[in-house]
Order: C-alpha cells, then structure tokens, then sequence
C-alpha cells in the first residue's frame, strides 16, 4: 500500500482498506445476495470513508460505519431487481468439505434479518451493540435473529440431507 | 453440530468470496498525499468532470431524440413519478439526458459499468437511460430532476450475442410504485415492440442493435417482436420465464 495521509505517515486508510474489503463485501454479498450490487456498494462506501477518513478512523469501529453505509446505499439507490439468481454466485472451491456447498444454500435463503445478522456477528465479527447499531435494532433484538438464524441454519442442513459424522 | 461448529462452518465458506472491485477509492483523482479537505474536494471533482462531460454529450441529445419515435398518446398513469407516461417514446428531455450524465455513471464508474450513453427512453417526465459497451450495459431511470428527483440503478451482461433478440428485464421499485424495464438487443430491427400481459404493445426506443422500454406497475412481457423498416416481422421471442414479483429486500 502506498497511499500516504496528511502528514505523510504510512496510508492508514490504504491499511483499513485491504483489511477490511473483502470481509466487508462478503458480508453485504450475504446480505444483497448479488455480486455486483454488493461491490457498488461497498466500494461506495469504501469511497466515502476514504472523503470521511479523518472523522471515520476514530470511529469505534470503521468496518461497522462501512458496513451501515453500504447497506444504506443497496437500500437506497440499487431498487432495480433483475431476474435473481436464487443461488449464490458459483465460487472456485479447492477444498470443499461436504458441508460447504449445503451451508453457504442455506445461509443464503434465511429471512433479511437474519442474513443481516449473520453477515455483521459472524462474518464481520462485530458485537452485538455494534451490530444493533447498525443495523437500528437493540442488542436482544439481534441476539434473537442470530439464535433463530443459527437454529434455521442446523435444521436447514438436516433438511437438505447433510449428516454429522460421529467423531 | 455447536453453535460453535455452525458459526465457523459459515465464516468458512464465505471466505471463499472474495471482491473483484479493482478501483480503490483513493484513485479517485487526488494526490498521493493529500489533506483532508482535499479529499472531501475528491467527489466534487468528479461530480465536476460528470457535469464537464454531461455538457459536452448534451448534443448527442439531439441525435439520441432521433432515434425515438414521437408519438403522443394518452395512455399516462395518475402516478405522480410516472404521470404522462406513454407506451411510445416521446421527446427526450436534454434536462434530464443532463442530470442522468452526472448522476448515473457515478457508481458505475467506481467499477467497470459502461459509461458510453446509448439510448434515452423517454416517457413523460420520466426516461430511462441505458449505457453499453461490448455486451454489458448499465441503466439507470430518471424522474423530473427539478421535482421529486431520484434514480433507480441496474446492470447486467447480453450472454447470448448473435441471437436474433436477447433481452434482459426486471422489476424494480420507486417508492410504493413499482415499475418494468427491458433492455435487449435485436440486430437489424428498425423497430421493436413488447406486448404486455395486459395486452398493450409498448413501443421500445431502437438504437440498433440495442433496445429499451419501461413501464410503471407490473405488467410482465408476453411477446417481444422484432420489426423491420417496413413493419414486417423479423424476429418474435414469446417464451419468458416467469417474473419474480418482489421487490428486492431492503435492510
């Protein structure tokens, strides 16, 4: 990374960035279930952090101001809702384990407010009141969609046949 | 299976997807090492290079009007959005071709969405805009700029290039009004029409090989036809998946 800041120390947002994009992204990919909107999307509002980086970086968590921004920016701007691919985008897999492929269907087709969930708590890993924020919901509101969200998941997996090996 | 298990077992196969977003926010026209209140001037450079450009194209205007066929017919929603709008094209509004320019690329350009402006639909107040280059395309629908302006965004890729017509459509919302698109193309074709499940024949704006159309509600498509100059049919395509009507969910 090379971009410098003001005072010409090594590009703090350069870093945010490359750390931040790809964890990002996914999580707005769970939640727009489409490849190209969710890149307009987080790029836009990668950019407007960037125009906002000396307010954002003392931001308690960037990723989360990105993330709102984002999903703000899907809700308003991409309406347009073309024939959907009811199946997430097809990924190179090195090593699938028998579980991957049924799990990814699975989180795909859980309600929007479990997805949201799911994409800020697990991918992202932010905390509930984070993600509360976030999202404009309260803490127990999100622990409630994450608990129904991972229950929906464990019976969706049973459902489409997959069978934990003992051991 | 834990909840442990579960939430490991979704991180892991989401970290399979990975951005192809190749610009970077910082290439947005600014200097290496720049101060704040340069970047805040970043997006307004470009919102200032958009209006530059929009300026510059406002004369391909007065050539896209050619390519419309102008016919007025009473056929206009309540909807105030929509109001006026016609199952032919009408007149396009270099106002509105001005504001598209500067507004509709801009998220485009982030990425790799065509910025080339092709074809302007216009139906009343409202014209939806398409841009091309090669096989993807990006569109984008405009509503009276000086009223209750806004847009509605979209994109996609022909996949079938050489079928005697290829169409994309969808569904989207503005507000509590929804409304169809179609964008496609049918080499050859001086005219193209899209007979709705309704009955009506709207009309499509040709800017050979492309094509466009709108229309506000839900509506869906039975026939798209393909015409030559002397109104003889050169392609038919009557066979259209069903339309998912749901609107895309918001957050």
């Amino acid at each position: 990374m090379d971009v410098a800041d003001s005072r010409g120390q090594p590009g703090e947002f350069a870093a945010f960035y490359a750390a931040a994009l790809d964890p990002t992204y996914r999580a707005v990919l769970l939640v727009t279930r489409h490849q190209a909107r969710a890149e307009d999307a987080v790029h836009e509002a990668f950019a407007r952090a960037y125009e906002r980086w000396d307010e954002i970086r003392s931001h308690p968590s960037p990723t989360a101001w990105v993330i709102r921004v984002a999903l703000n920016v899907h809700r308003t701007s991409w309406r347009i809702w073309r024939r959907e691919n009811p199946d997430p985008p097809e990924v190179a897999v090195v090593d699938e384990l028998p579980i991957d492929s049924l799990l990814v269907r699975a989180v795909w087709r859980l309600p929007r407010r479990q997805r949201q969930v799911v994409a800020l708590r697990v991918l992202l890993d932010l905390s509930s009141a984070q993600t509360a924020e976030a999202l404009g919901m309260s803490a127990g509101a999100v622990g409630s969609h994450l608990h129904r969200a991972l229950a929906t998941l464990r019976s969706s997996l049973g459902a489409m046949g997959y069978q934990e090996t003992p051991g | 299976m834990n909840d442990e298990e579960l939430i490991a077992g979704v991180r892991r196969t989401f970290e399979r997807y990975h951005s192809s977003i190749a610009a970077q926010p910082w290439r947005r026209g600014m200097n290496r090492e720049t101060a704040s209140s340069d970047r805040a001037k970043g997006g307004r450079r470009i919102t200032r290079s958009l209006a530059a450009r929009g300026l510059a194209l406002v004369a391909l205007a007065s050539l896209l009007a050619g390519a419309f066929i102008w016919v007025q017919a009473p056929t206009g929603t309540a909807s105030s959005v929509f109001a006026g709008w016609q199952r032919v094209p009408t007149a396009a509004d270099p106002s509105l071709l001005q504001w598209a320019l500067q507004n509709c690329p801009i998220t485009g350009a982030l990425r790799t969405h065509p910025t080339t402006l092709v074809l302007q639909d216009q139906r009343g107040k409202a014209a939806y805009f398409v841009f091309a280059e090669g096989d993807n395309f990006s569109t984008c629908l405009g509503a009276d700029p000086q009223g209750r302006g806004g847009m509605a965004k979209g994109g996609g890729s022909f996949t079938h290039p050489g079928d005697p017509i290829e169409w994309s459509g969808g569904i989207a919302g503005w507000g509590d009004e929804s409304w169809i698109d179609v964008v496609g193309r049918a080499p050859g074709a001086a005219r193209v029409e899209i007979v709705r499940t309704d009955g009506v024949v709207v009309e499509a704006s040709v800017r050979s090989p492309l094509f466009a159309a709108w229309w506000p509600g839900k509506a869906w498509i039975t026939e798209i036809r393909a015409l030559g100059a002397d109104g003889h049919v050169l392609a038919s395509l009557k066979s259209f998946p069903p339309a998912h009507w749901s609107l895309p969910p918001g957050p």
